[in-house]
């Protein structure tokens, strides 16, 4: 059977991760985009139980709805965007008026996404390394 | 793509922020254009509008800039009897500007521009670590 880079635990659980925190980083852009439309309320997205990710990941194909029966076929990819939810998450220093987003805030938040996500990528760039270095190249 | 929704949705942010730059300006540069005609009401003040509206096809809220809405405060009055616009007692009607809300209506404007281009930079750099990942 083909093996796909995906099937293997690790990188299934830091592309999960990555996709997880674009995911957020799309939440809070549309917080400081409506940072002055009244009435607008701040989200943010539900943490993910990364624990329970590796337990599902490393179970065979236990993760993807559909299974392969001949190495032609092409897999369903079952994490997507949409598959994590956003919830109503009000700034504590809101501003009045009726809109809860707090500029500052969503800016640590943002920093906060974009170091998540360098260090997702550090180890997938690592794990790729290991790879080849087993592979002997 | 998650990345480009965020770029679109910060950008819309920066194009709102900056339709509302615009009517700010033209409230201070017309802080002083009175009447035209005897009797005529001086320049308006307008408020600045924007609303946030849910884009399907991105799946996210994006803000768009509204049509701008006169205020309905009343105008000042300065006496100046010299001026053909006076009425019988030499005072003339000003615009319902006034500079200090603008300035902070600019500053708040500003501050909010500067932080829908943080979030797309930050984007941009975790979109160029993804791409950083293929030089492996």
């Amino acid at each position: 059977m083909a093996m796909n880079v995906d099937d293997m635990p690790l990188f299934a659980m830091l592309r999960q991760r990555m996709s997880w925190l674009s995911a957020r980083q799309n939440v809070l852009a549309q917080n400081v985009a409506n940072a002055d439309t009244p009435g607008f309320n701040a989200r943010d997205l539900k943490p993910v139980n990364f624990e329970d990710v590796l337990r599902n990941t490393t179970k065979t194909n236990a993760a993807s709805g559909l299974t392969t029966t001949d190495p032609h076929h092409i897999a369903l990819k079952s994490t997507s965007s949409s598959d994590f939810t956003d919830v109503e998450a009000p700034d504590a220093a809101a501003p009045p008026g009726g809109n809860t987003v707090s500029l500052e805030q969503e800016m640590i938040r943002v920093a906060d996404t974009q170091a998540e996500y360098q260090a997702a990528s550090n180890l997938y760039a690592k794990a790729i390394d290991m790879m080849k270095l087993a592979i002997g190249h | 793509m998650d990345f480009s929704t965020s770029l679109i949705v910060a950008a819309s942010g920066m194009r709102a922020q900056s339709d509302r730059m615009r009517t700010i300006a033209e409230n201070i540069a017309n802080a002083n254009s009175g009447a035209t005609t005897p009797g005529g009401d001086p320049y308006r003040r307008k408020i600045p509008t924007m609303h946030s509206e849910f884009d399907r096809e991105l799946n996210a809220t994006l803000v768009t800039s509204g049509n701008p809405v006169a205020d309905g405060s009343d105008f000042s009055t300065k006496y100046d009897p010299g001026n053909p616009n006076a009425d019988a007692k030499g005072y003339i009607k000003m615009p319902n500007v006034n500079s200090l809300i603008e300035m902070m209506d600019m500053r708040e404007a500003q501050r909010s521009y500067e932080a829908d281009l943080t979030v797309m930079d930050a984007t941009k750099s975790m979109l160029s670590r993804t791409v950083d990942l293929l030089k492996k």
